[in-house]
């Protein structure tokens, strides 16, 4: 593989995509970016083509794949991939990529229950995976056919949520936490502090606070204003966080499904919001003063696996791509663009861009890692009081 | 071709009950595969139990609808009564515009007309709510455009609120309103109208005495084709909405997707089914007839 070129075009495509813009060009541009980002696949496409090294699958590989058809069914989360992770994938392996983009973990474990959605990858958060192992939903992995898995830092290797990699591999994580526009929030001692979100702004961003609508991440960070833990199970600590949020909740304009705070972000309609890192990075690579913040009392964090359904019609395939992901030249172009972190240890170590490396919006230093609570699941039991506290929240 | 034609008219003519069956099967068999068997499925799961992470135990229980009356559930239930109500209304002011409009004004080419009204449902309705995001935002079309226009120095909240979630439902059932009411005007003899003037009516009288009440069917039918969608509305809400406009419909998902409660789910859409059902009945009778559902599209 020709590392410098590969470098050069990828600090080539991340200069168009940071790209600064106006506020109005935003707007003016969103519809043109859908077309720019496709287009721009096909050019990098053609370039990586060309310099491409990489040994090529093997006869058998390839045989597997044709046996299943070369067609393969994935359902990521918006925005997860480098754009040209998907067209290299089909141009190396000869297969045709069907690449749907899933809105919450709680309709992606709903599709993949309800069996009517054949999917052959999937992403799964950490906490969902233990319902999944437990309602079995997910084909065990054959590590043979996964030799990259030794790339990943064993920090995600063989954790509580899937002991010894049975069923998920890990991909990239990231955390959830404060975002914030500096043109408004200036100048506010709240900085630093979940007090940014909950006490600012029914003083000071009224009507300009935005959520995401992850239950368990806007919880957790109630939790943590009100000095709780993130994974709190005592009932008085969840009520008291409802109500908070209750109390909050006449200034904030919405809670946002999958990646949409990001746009609200950019186009500056929130200004305080609790955002995805990535999203975060990515909101700041279009609108510079959207900056992230990791408060002293804490954020979430999360890791997203790989991990095949039991009822994928093209397990071989699925496979050969999660082998394909943990690759780390794929692995360093995905958090490349994502601005979520690879849990790739040799990506981290040889191909991520240096500027990324050093965000600590994707890779926190040590003393604010400490700071990040990783959710556990939420226990079967506690589900419908936790379900009824959220259904008031969003509903009242 | 002939003979078999023949004989198979022949049959018919002996067996009526072939004939009707022949004629009745595709419709009936159209409303027991789409309509009933779905309802079935959705009712017997309303009737199982929740196992351990989510999972369906098919041991039967009505616990699920002892408990379905919820405070929260009624609140939304009434925001989204509310919501569609408001939408019927304006749907039916502005298709009765545009209804009449065609009808009457337009002199030729009606059926082009027609079809201009339903050109938006060649494009995904997700592309274009997206569309409106872009029209209403802080800094989208509408409000970037007043304020180069110096009407406004400070954006309108246009988006993420309940007026923006009533834009969104008017803009998408529209259509069905117009598609009713046009076909109810098209059939309406003009001579009735002329004989109305001749004996001395206003247009105003003209309007009330006799274009109403012909086209009463029109309008009851367009506006259960725009009510009952609107009640049981996910996306629109879910994009255009804000903090305080969930919707019925995305309580009764979270009971499947949050919860991971089927049954309690299935029970949920079921008392809604019944609800708007009990509430249409209530309607027909207060509109004197079932001629609501006998106005077709042309």
């Amino acid at each position: 593989m020709d590392r410098h070129i590969r470098t050069q075009l990828d600090t080539w495509v991340e200069a168009l995509w940071q790209e600064r813009m106006t506020r109005r060009e935003v707007v003016q541009r969103g519809a043109a970016l859908g077309v720019a980002t496709s287009l721009l696949a096909d050019i990098v496409g053609l370039f990586t083509r060309q310099v491409a090294a990489e040994p090529g699958p093997s006869p058998q590989v390839l045989e597997g794949i044709k046996k299943e058809g070369n067609k393969l069914f994935v359902y990521n989360w918006e925005d997860y991939v480098h754009p040209n992770t998907i067209p290299q994938f089909e141009k190396e392996f000869g297969v045709k990529v069907t690449y749907d983009t899933v809105p919450s973990n709680e309709q992606l474990l709903a599709k993949i229950q309800a069996g009517g959605a054949v999917y052959d990858v999937i992403f799964p958060t950490h906490n969902f995976v233990p319902i999944y192992i437990a309602q079995g939903l997910l084909a065990p992995l054959h590590h043979e056919q996964l030799p990259n898995l030794q790339n990943v830092l064993a920090k995600f290797r063989d954790t509580p949520f899937d002991p010894g990699n049975k069923y998920t591999v890990p991909y990239g994580w990231g955390m959830t936490a404060l975002a914030h526009n500096t043109t408004y929030t200036q100048d506010d001692p709240r900085i630093g502090s979940w007090a940014l979100l909950f006490e600012g702004g029914p003083q000071r961003y009224s009507g300009k606070l935005g959520f995401t609508d992850e239950r368990e991440e806007v919880m957790a960070a109630a939790l943590q204003y009100l000095g709780y833990s993130a994974n709190s199970h005592s009932k008085d600590e969840l009520r008291q966080a409802g109500e908070l949020l209750l109390r909050v909740k006449p200034h904030i304009k919405a809670f946002y499904p999958g990646a949409e705070a990001k746009k609200a972000l950019i186009t500056e309609d929130i200004v305080v919001a609790l955002s995805w890192s990535g999203e975060t990075v990515k909101a700041h690579a279009q609108n510079p003063a959207v900056v992230w913040s990791l408060p002293k009392e804490g954020g979430t964090g999360w890791f997203d696996g790989m991990a095949i359904p039991k009822a994928a019609p093209h397990k071989f395939t699925a496979a050969v791509f999660i082998n394909y992901m943990l690759r780390p030249d794929v692995a360093a172009a995905n958090t490349n663009t994502t601005g979520y972190a690879t849990a790739n240890r040799v990506a981290i170590e040889q191909y991520v861009d240096p500027q990324v490396a050093n965000n600590p919006a994707i890779y926190p230093p040590a003393d604010a890692l400490a700071r990040v609570t990783f959710l556990e699941t939420i226990p079967d039991d506690l589900l419908p009081f936790y379900e009824d506290i959220w259904t008031r929240v969003l509903g009242i | 071709m002939q003979t078999l034609r023949r004989h198979l008219l022949g049959f018919l003519h002996r067996h009526p009950g072939w004939a009707v069956a022949l004629l009745l099967g595709p419709a009936v068999l159209w409303w027991l595969v789409l309509t009933l068997l779905p309802m079935g499925i959705m009712a017997y799961y309303s009737v199982l139990t929740r196992g351990p992470w989510g999972t369906i135990t098919h041991t039967l229980t009505l616990d699920n609808y002892r408990q379905v009356v919820d405070p929260v559930f009624l609140h939304i239930l009434g925001r989204s009564l509310r919501l569609a109500l408001l939408t019927t209304v304006l749907c039916l002011l502005g298709g009765s515009l545009l209804a009449y409009w065609i009808a009457f004004a337009v002199r030729r080419h009606n059926h082009l007309y027609l079809l201009l009204d339903i050109v938006p449902f060649w494009t995904s309705d997700l592309v274009r709510l997206y569309a409106w995001i872009t029209l209403l935002a802080d800094h989208g079309v509408i409000n970037n455009a007043l304020m180069t226009l110096g009407v406004l120095h400070a954006p309108l909240p246009l988006l993420h609120n309940a007026g923006a979630v009533l834009v969104g439902l008017v803009y998408t059932y529209l259509p069905f309103m117009v598609l009713p009411l046009y076909a109810s005007l098209e059939r309406l003899d003009r001579a009735v109208l002329e004989a109305a003037a001749d004996l001395g009516a206003t247009p105003a009288e003209r309007w009330y005495k006799v274009t109403l009440p012909l086209t009463k069917g029109g309008m009851l039918s367009g506006s259960v084709l725009v009510f009952v969608p609107s009640v049981g509305e996910f996306l629109v809400p879910e994009l255009l909405g804000g903090a305080k406009t969930m919707l019925v419909g995305k309580f009764i998902a979270l009971k499947f997707t949050g919860l991971r409660h089927w049954p309690l789910g299935a029970a949920y859409a079921l008392v809604l089914v019944t609800l708007i059902v009990l509430l249409l009945l209530v309607y027909l009778r207060l509109g004197g007839s079932t001629e609501a559902f006998q106005a077709q599209a042309p």
